[in-house]
């Protein structure tokens, strides 16, 4: 049950439009890679590929011993891959707690799984809203209760897009120190998406910058993001869009 | 104010079982967004197979239920795989055409197999009845009624207590989501049709106890699905009842004060009009997630 993910030349087309252009990179077993990039880099259309809402046009990506391009987004949750969203997919009017449940479906005893539910819901902070139905929490607690739901199939990959976009500053904290908390203690491996570089920075092992569905850099995350080619490809954008 | 409570406890009776009708309707429709034109045939067949159970092999309606069940959630779930479900893929307007063609090849086959004589079951407690302070309960509406209840607290029971019944409701929200999540959600448009089918059977063995039946009610029970949707909206088993318990009540007030023939164009006249006024028909009955 290793973690270690690994991408070679993976291209991804819509049409005529070519979105990711022969990405390769690692992540160990039991780390936190940071990706950053400007917007429309190509980072969400990678946790699509990664988790397998989307089939790559070409490359191989395999994690621990398994191919997993290709797989199905239902058959990959079971592969041990599982994530979050830029805008958070709750059920509006299921309970946090039959969110957490319904990923579960098919995959063996409901009471283990309640218990399961119970303990990730406070291991988050969000014990206390089990029962809330999901419109009525903030958007940061969707966040949480995605993160909670993530772990829920125990997944060995965890693909995290934006997690900290519109969330309480205090919730960030603690978000953070969850993340480091189950790769530290489960080995559980991480693809991170975030804006926000210096939080990003603190969280990672590794960092990734994407730019225009390419790799502009890779490595350690304090370097990488203060390379100057990094930096321009931010600024280049935004020049570009003032 | 005998006639009263004896119009009432008809009409909540009758309620409960048109609930059935309806809540086939709901499901299909709130998860799948497909309105399930051949709800009324299905009504109709499962008076026949009751008939056939009851005639041919002595088994009481009642016990029939427990057979018709998971015989029509078979052939439910078949014709999804095999028919609908391509269709689907296209649009769920396009299933409903499909639908419309499997309704007249069944009316086709039920024809040959069936005739269209009229029927009825006639059980033991056909006629009998219990006289409650003056109100007379005819026994045959009694007990379909709560084969109705038993059979609806389960749905409902499956539906919200249950983790397939969690995914279920999460694939009728946003079934896009719950694919990424990870759901199979063609396993789940299977289920959803056999569930709904297996409805309209109990329905239809509970009706054919209750009323004389032949093929050509496949229109009447497709009507009274559409109108306890229209009434109840899409939010599931309750949302039915709301629906199945108006029209219960409905008809029987109206059977009470009416001629017996103006009854179906007050009800029909009722369902046009609540068509209308949703303005362009019962896939947008009012949006109450299952
Ligand atoms: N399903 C799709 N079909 C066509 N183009 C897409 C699709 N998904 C994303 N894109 C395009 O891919 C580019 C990168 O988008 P995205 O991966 O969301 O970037 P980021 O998350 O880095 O902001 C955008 O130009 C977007 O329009
Ligand atoms: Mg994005």
């Amino acid at each position: 049950m290793t973690a270690h993910l690994k991408l070679q030349g993976v291209w991804k087309r819509f049409g005529g439009a070519t979105i990711l252009q022969d990405v390769s990179f690692e992540v160990a077993a039991g780390r936190v890679l940071g990706v950053i990039g400007p917007n429309g880099s190509g980072k969400t259309t990678m946790i699509n590929v990664l988790n397998g809402v989307h089939r790559p046009t070409k490359g191989t990506i395999t994690l621990g011993d398994d191919r997993i391009d290709g797989g199905s987004a239902h058959k990959l949750i079971r592969a041990g891959i599982s994530r979050t969203f830029q805008n958070p997919r709750v059920f509006q009017s299921l309970t946090l707690l039959d969110n957490l449940l319904m990923v579960t479906e098919g995959m063996g005893r409901s009471g283990a799984s309640t218990q399961r539910a119970h303990e990730l819901l406070d291991f988050v902070g969000l014990g206390e809203l089990a029962t809330a139905v999901a419109s009525e929490v903030s958007g940061g607690q969707k966040k949480l209760a995605e993160f909670a739901r993530a772990l829920m199939t125990s997944p060995r990959l965890v693909l995290m897009d934006e997690p900290f976009a519109g969330i309480h500053p205090n919730i960030k904290e603690d978000l953070m120190a969850r993340i480091r908390e189950t790769c530290d203690r489960d080995g559980i491996t991480y693809v991170v998406v975030s804006h926000e570089v210096s939080e990003l920075v603190d969280l990672s092992d590794e960092f990734l910058c994407l730019a225009e569905g390419k790799v502009l850099a890779t490595g350690d995350p304090r370097e990488v993001s203060a390379d100057p080619t990094v930096i321009e490809a931010y600024l280049g954008t935004a020049l570009g869009a003032a | 104010m005998t006639t009263v409570f004896q119009v009432i406890v008809i009409g909540l009776l009758l309620g409960l079982i048109y609930t059935l009708i309806g809540a086939g309707l709901t499901i299909v429709l709130g998860v799948l967004r497909i309105v399930n034109l051949a709800q009324g045939i299905l009504v109709v067949i499962g008076s026949f197979f009751a008939f056939d159970l009851f005639t041919q092999w002595g088994i009481d309606p009642i016990l029939a239920v427990l057979i018709i069940i998971p015989v029509f959630f078979l052939i439910g779930g078949l014709a999804e795989i095999t028919l609908i479900r391509r269709a689907a893929s296209d649009s769920p307007d396009r299933a409903m055409l499909v639908l419309f063609g499997l309704l007249m090849l069944a009316e086709a086959v039920a024809t040959i197999a069936w005739t269209t004589d009229s029927r009825s079951i006639g059980v033991g407690y056909a006629n009998g009845s219990l006289t409650v302070g003056g109100v007379v309960i005819p026994e045959a509406y009694l007990i379909m009624a709560g084969v109705a209840v038993v059979v609806l607290g389960a749905t409902e029971l499956m539906l919200y207590r249950t983790l397939l019944g969690k995914a279920l409701r999460a694939v009728g929200q946003n079934r896009q989501s719950a694919e990424i999540l990870g759901i199979n959600s063609a396993r789940m448009a299977t289920i959803v049709f056999g569930l709904g089918t297996a409805l309209a059977g109990v329905a239809g063995a509970a009706l054919g106890v209750l009323f004389p039946f032949s093929i050509q009610l496949d229109s009447q029970w497709l009507a009274y699905s559409f109108i306890v949707v229209l009434i109840g909206g899409l939010g599931g088993i309750r949302s039915s009842l709301v629906g199945g318990l108006a029209l219960g009540l409905g008809q029987a007030i109206c059977s009470q004060v009416l001629p017996l023939d103006v009854v179906p164009v007050v009800l029909y006249g009722a369902l046009a009009a609540a068509l209308v006024a949703r303005g362009g028909g019962i896939g947008l009955a009012r949006e109450r997630r299952i």
